[in-house]
């Protein structure tokens, strides 16, 4: 294997080591040169106590040693070494900090919020909201606020940005960025209850185009669906209690406890990434959520199979 | 203007603490004599004058509450203890009545000036009244001195014991933070003065500002991180000095570099 | 049961000729060196129940979407774990140690309090009694080992889990800070004559650092504990942002707990690497001082470090660098030790026994540890590494790596003293190398599972590249480990029944507990060696070339004060903390004032009445004291009744102000000020109900016979008492009833 080709495979694999923006490559960089300095001064004292180990070992009848109590120089010197290289650290912290998240905007381009257990984003200039998947151009830094619906969460994409907590009552901001299209993987990294594994996120970078095309088909409001099964559906999912917890712009369902079902069918994920969004996993979901994701807000409905059918038939229009 | 120009103009020169820190001078001078201490003496001094005089002062005069801390922090913990280590060892600091050189009573001068002068309303009064601000000044350098006495007084024998020094610091130290955490935690102003200044009288508000970024509540956060972490640093310095004090009685390597 | 006790009188530890019957010697014992042992096996049962819970952690990680356990299970088990490991072994096993050795090291008879040790120790079977019996309650705590809130709080988390988990703290709260006060009370009243404070061994002399640790951190604990039941219990909202709490506050307080916390389990570890490693290195520790100095310097930082926990909360740049250089200061007093254990070894004669053994790994492995925890302080770092496996591993190395490590190696090295018999060496090396390649298979990968982006707490994960055979590698070490640790229990068993005799000296090591016999008879010692030096048993040894004399020049190390007055100054430091962080939330609480009752509803001219009548008492129980002193019993008493007046007078106005508070509609659950005032003052008036008890026995006392001929120390202690409450009560007052006037 060539030398690109192993770095690829260890970034693949450790996403830390395979920074996409300029936020995320400032702290890259700062690991690698403290990994040098962590690794130099461990070699050295490592290397001393095993060469000591080796060394200075006791052997059968050996009386005791030279009685050595210290050396005040000795220690005055390894205190100051120390002390230069907190400096330095010091330093390079501070210039990646002010890198890696400068001072926010007065106005963020998106409001995420963490939910048990999912995320949703809205995009206050547009109106855009969406749950679980994050387009933002490329090129462009996003400004987003950050806020929780109920406990502690935390927003990490160890691909492009620092980690941020959303704080139920204390909005956080930080920029997100990609240098290239493409879909990074973002979890919830603290502990917010039964289903923590479970609230991955996508950040999917595309190209301006793209972005501004995908921005205006989520503004478009739910296509009245065609076939009777689906219309069957709309109708049980517009009689059911489904309305008092989503949304689905242009029916009567505007509740905001769970994610916008709007343009569900667009989603790649259900149940913020425990399984892929395809008809059978969606079936498998409407019949007992409970038994695809345990814990979940989204009680089991009994529907029948007939029931299902519909409602799977109708939010397959929701593209 | 930029901040090379503002720490060149900010410098003042009137006022008489130029005079009056010639006067202490001569003084020290004609009582001690020019000798090795002279050199924590003539330290203290500069600091003193650099603290009042220097950009600072322009900066603590109704700019920022973190320049005013800086100056609280240097009259009250570095300058009072380079004045002591400035005098002979011969000199005796004892008091009369004998209360005055009890340890509770440096404790109480040294904490109770912090907390004293961070009440909302003599804070305020402090940055606008340059009485008060005289009044402030004289009294951190003497509660200061109080304070120090109990660690540093020339003489060995009226000084605390290690480790009744220690805890006099320590516990002097965490009385200091938990001002200093109020500070830098409460999402309220301290020095109200500070956050909407009544007149700006060298014109610096915006470039502090903007220019800085420094908004009334990060100078806020920065004046209290100040009093909370530097003001322990210096604390802790004086802890190990005090924990060498205690060892190098000891006939071991210490002693001999001691 | 009968096995159990031949097996016991076999090993010495109990004695079939006594009338009792050995069980109840064993519970009602209040000998240290029992206690210790009480101690240290209670530590074992629970490192067991830990272990397992490990174990399950690491089975259900064991593979990508693993269903063996159900989330909830999972999460149960991980908070049980955490809980279970730092609160019911390393801290208990770290007491034992503490209360076997250090009387022994200090050349005492026993610790200051023996029942007080007593008292301390039970609480901690029935804190962990407590704990795990919410599994039978309806569910135990699964909010993780720092339960943040708003998670923790009745919302989120209805079952009983997190009540009994808060009790269970509380307990174990008070158990570690009434041992803290009996070690640092022991250490400096009950040292042998010569025995100053500058020839105690490293060990004893990091016990007593860490026991002011404990006084500071583990009261805001408590404080913490007591804001979240009262939230929880009672129905106000201290961290329920909902209700206009702050979830923040939750972190700050536990945290300037918890970062002292790590420090208080990883100084006696220190402790007792600076012991075994001289020792086996045939060497004294280089630089005693610096050693020693650093472990000051340590305890101190810790307690100025822990908003590092919090970089990704949002404080902002400003509090997030001062919090970087603090946290990264602790380095260097750190690093000062590790050098100083390193350059120990350097030029000596090393014989690698067990305990040397995991006291070196134990050194390189806490290396690392600090060298990964410097990349945490960093908070560029911070902020891509915090909760991923990085920093799980990083703890473990600190906690596993240095803390278990260091148990072990203590363990194998006192054990002889403890028992009279030594440890299968060949059992011991095996332990060792599965221990060290275990636990090095288990923790090296998670460092770069973290790395990979795997989050900390999470149930199971998706198939993502490389995550699930480092995972793997993870749980197959965690089995070496468990194996390493049956080895253990399995030598520990075996040798005290047929371990090799060990002598009072197997190791021919130089501090006292190797001048008695193994084990040391009731009282510790027949007779001790002249004290000159820190190593007496150096100078017994070696006439030829002693260690050079530690002198004596302070009045401090000659001085002894009065025990019970050292107990009550240590326990009025504890209190200090926790008012502290009681007053401190009091403040944030109330700096923007809500609708309701407020301060405004408080009647400064009256309270301001009663409190004259508290201060008032504080003369009094002063002229009680000067009554004493100068033996007019009479005048004593009179004044003894006066200071019981006047606090009954103060309750009596309190009780009146909550009267009018609560006709104004106040209640505790009512806004944060009625919470915060009705928390403070309330645990105020509490203190002086205790204090006022305290003056009644001694009232009481007072008429005795015996008390005429002999006055004990009581009344001193209970009037130092008696003036923290009025202290702290001068202090909430210009705090609740001044400081809103001021404004």
């Amino acid at each position: 294997m060539d030398q690109d080709h192993i770095r690829l495979s260890v970034a693949a694999v450790l996403q830390v080591f395979d920074p996409q923006s300029p936020q995320a490559r400032a702290m890259f960089r700062l690991g690698l040169e403290s990994s040098v300095i962590f690794a130099i001064i461990f070699a050295m004292v490592a290397g001393a106590v095993v060469y000591a180990l080796m060394r200075y070992r006791w052997h059968e009848g050996e009386p005791d040693p030279r009685q050595v109590a210290g050396n005040t120089t000795i220690e005055i010197v390894w205190t100051a070494i120390p002390c230069a290289i907190v400096v330095a650290l010091f330093a390079l912290t501070a210039r990646t900090m002010s890198v890696s998240d400068p001072p926010a905007a007065p106005a963020p381009d998106l409001l995420v919020i963490g939910h048990q257990w999912w995320w949703e984003a809205r995009y206050p200039k547009s109106g855009v909201v969406a749950a679980n998947e994050i387009h933002i151009p490329v090129g462009r830094a996003m400004s987003i606020e950050f806020d929780s619906a109920d406990v502690l969460h935390e927003f990490w994409v160890p691909r492009l940005a620092r980690k941020i907590a959303a704080v139920p009552g204390h909005p956080n901001h930080i920029w997100i960025e990609a240098d290239a299209p493409g879909t990074y993987l973002g979890v919830c990294s603290e502990f917010c209850g039964t289903e923590h594994a479970w609230m991955h996120f996508l950040i999917i970078a595309e190209t301006p185009a793209k972005f501004a095309e995908w921005e205006s088909s989520q503004l478009l409001p739910a296509s009245k669906p065609a076939g009777l099964e689906a219309r069957k559906g709309l109708a049980l999912f517009e009689q059911t209690s489904c309305v008092s917890c989503h949304a689905v712009n242009g029916t009567v369902a505007g509740a905001r406890v769970g994610p916008d079902l709007t343009h569900f069918a667009s989603r790649r994920e259900l149940g913020a990434g425990i399984v892929e969004n395809t008809p059978d996993n969606l079936r498998r979901w409407l019949k007992d959520p409970q038994q695809v994701k345990p814990g979940a807000k989204m009680p089991d409905f009994k529907f029948s199979g007939e029931q299902i059918g519909q409602l799977v038939a109708y939010f397959e229009t929701l593209k | 203007m930029t901040t090379e120009q503002f720490l060149l103009r900010g410098w003042t020169w009137g006022g008489c603490s130029l005079p009056m820190g010639a006067a202490v001078l001569v003084c020290y001078l004609v009582a001690f004599g020019f000798q090795r201490r002279f050199s924590c003496f003539a330290a203290a001094l500069g600091l003193t004058l650099l603290t009042l005089r220097s950009p600072i002062n322009s900066l603590a005069d109704g700019y920022l509450f973190s320049a005013h801390m800086l100056q609280h922090l240097i009259l009250l913990l570095i300058v009072p203890a380079l004045a002591m280590l400035s005098l002979p060892r011969s000199l005796s600091l004892a008091m009369r009545p004998r209360v005055l050189g009890h340890p509770l009573f440096g404790w109480i001068a040294g904490v109770g000036a912090m907390w004293l002068w961070h009440a909302p309303a003599l804070c305020n009064a402090a940055v606008s009244s340059r009485s008060v601000h005289a009044l402030q000044t004289v009294s951190l350098l003497a509660m200061g001195g109080l304070f120090w006495r109990q660690i540093l007084a020339p003489r060995e024998s009226e000084r605390l014991v290690p480790p009744s020094a220690i805890l006099y610091l320590f516990s002097a130290c965490v009385t200091c933070s938990i001002l200093g955490i109020i500070v830098t935690f409460s999402p309220v102003e301290v020095c109200s003065i500070y956050s909407a200044p009544p007149i700006d009288r060298l014109g610096l508000l915006q470039f502090v500002r903007a220019g800085w970024g420094m908004t009334p509540e990060r100078d806020q956060q920065v004046g209290g991180l100040l009093m909370w972490v530097p003001m322990c640093l210096i604390y802790l310095s004086a802890i190990v000095v005090q924990i060498a004090r205690w060892f190098a009685a000891t006939e071991g390597p210490l002693a001999e570099k001691l | 049961m009968s096995e159990l006790a031949a097996i016991l009188t076999r090993a010495g530890l109990s004695n079939p000729e006594q009338r009792e019957h050995w069980t109840m010697k064993w519970i009602s014992t209040m000998d240290h060196k029992r206690i210790g042992i009480l101690y240290l096996s209670t530590a074992l049962v629970f490192f067991v129940i830990g272990g397992i819970e490990a174990l399950l952690i690491r089975l259900q990680l064991a593979v990508p979407n693993n269903r063996l356990l159900q989330p909830d299970e999972y999460n149960v088990v991980f908070t049980m774990h955490g809980t279970t490991m730092i609160f019911l072994v390393a801290m208990p096993a770290l007491f034992g140690l503490a209360n076997y050795i250090l009387p022994l090291q200090i050349g005492a008879r026993d610790m200051a309090f023996p029942r007080l040790n007593a008292f301390s120790f039970w609480l901690v079977p029935f804190g962990g009694l407590l704990l795990h019996f919410s599994f039978l309650a309806g569910g135990a705590p699964g909010v993780g080992w720092f339960a943040y809130a708003p998670l923790s709080e009745t919302p989120y988390s209805s079952q009983l889990g997190v009540d009994y988990w808060a009790l269970a703290l509380l307990v174990l709260g008070i158990g570690s800070v009434g041992t803290s006060i009996n070690l640092i009370a022991t250490v400096l009243t009950q040292r042998a004559p010569n025995m100053t404070l500058r020839r105690l061994p490293l060990f004893s002399w990091m016990i007593f650092v860490n026991s002011f640790l404990v006084l500071m951190a583990l009261p805001v604990l408590n404080a913490a504990l007591v804001m979240l039941l009262i939230d929880r219990l009672l129905g106000a909202h201290f961290f329920l942002p909902s209700s206009g709490g702050s979830a923040i506050m939750w972190q700050h307080i536990f945290w300037a707990f918890g970062h002292p916390e790590v420090y208080i389990v990883a100084i006696p570890a220190f402790g007792i690497l600076s012991e075994v490693i001289p020792v086996f290195a045939r060497k004294p520790i280089f630089g005693y001082e610096f050693v020693a100095g650093s472990t000051v310097a340590i305890a101190f930082l810790s307690l100025l470090v822990w908003a590092h926990h919090m970089f990704t909360v949002g404080l902002g740049h400003t509090v997030d660098l001062f919090f970087v250089a603090s946290s990264m200061l602790i380095a260097i007093p750190t690093g000062v030790k590790v050098l100083a254990w390193s350059a120990t070894l350097v030029g000596g004669r090393i014989r690698l026994d067990t305990p040397m053994l995991f006291c070196t790994a134990a050194l390189l492995q806490f290396l690392l540890a600090g060298l990964t925890g410097v990349s945490l302080a960093s908070a560029a770092l911070d902020w891509q590494t915090k909760n991923s496996y990085y920093l799980v591993a990083h703890f473990h190395f600190v906690f596993v790596g240095l803390i278990v490590f260091a148990i072990l190696g203590a363990l194998h090295y006192w054990f002889p003293k403890m028992s009279g018999r030594l440890l299968s060496e060949r059992l011991g090396k095996w332990t060792f190398w599965l221990m060290t390649a275990g636990f090095n298979m288990t923790f090296v990968i998670q460092h770069f599972l973290g790395l990979a982006g795997m989050p900390r707490r999470i149930f199971t994960y998706a198939d993502l590249p490389g995550w699930a055979w480092m995972n793997m590698v993870s749980t197959i070490g965690a089995f070496l480990m468990a194996a390493a640790a049956l080895l253990f229990v399995w030598n520990l068993v075996t040798s005290l029944l047929n371990g090799e005799r060990a002598g009072d000296n197997p190791w021919r090591a130089w501090t006292l507990e190797w001048a008695t016999t193994s084990p040391p008879p009731p009282g510790n010692f027949r007779s001790l060696p002249p004290i000159r030096s820190r190593r007496p048993l150096w100078d017994d040894a070696n006439p030829d070339r002693p260690d050079p004399m530690v002198g004596t020049k302070w009045r401090a190390e000659v001085h002894v004060p009065e025990k019970n007055e050292t107990a009550v100054a240590a326990f009025i430091v504890s209190e200090s903390a926790f008012f502290a962080v009681l007053i401190l939330a009091y403040l944030f609480y109330n700096a923007v004032p809500e609708a309701g009752v407020g301060a405004h509803s408080l009647n400064l001219a009256k309270t301001g009445a009663f409190t004259l009548c508290l201060l008032l008492s504080s003369i009094t129980i002063w002229r009680s004291e000067v009554s004493l002193d100068r033996g007019n019993q009479r005048a004593m008493r009179l004044w003894l009744a006066a200071t019981l007046v006047l606090g009954g007078i103060f309750l009596t106005g309190q009780g009146l102000e909550y009267g009018t508070l609560f006709e104004d509609g106040a209640s505790l659950n009512g806004n944060l000020f009625a919470t915060a005032f009705f928390t403070l003052t309330g645990f105020h008036g509490l203190h002086v109900c205790a204090g006022l008890i305290a003056l009644a026995i001694v009232l009481g006392l007072a008429r005795s016979a015996d008390f005429k001929r002999h006055p004990p120390p009581a009344l001193k202690a209970v009037a130092l008492y008696w003036h923290f409450v009025d202290a702290v009560w001068v202090v909430v007052f210009s705090t609740v009833y001044f400081l809103p006037h001021l404004r």
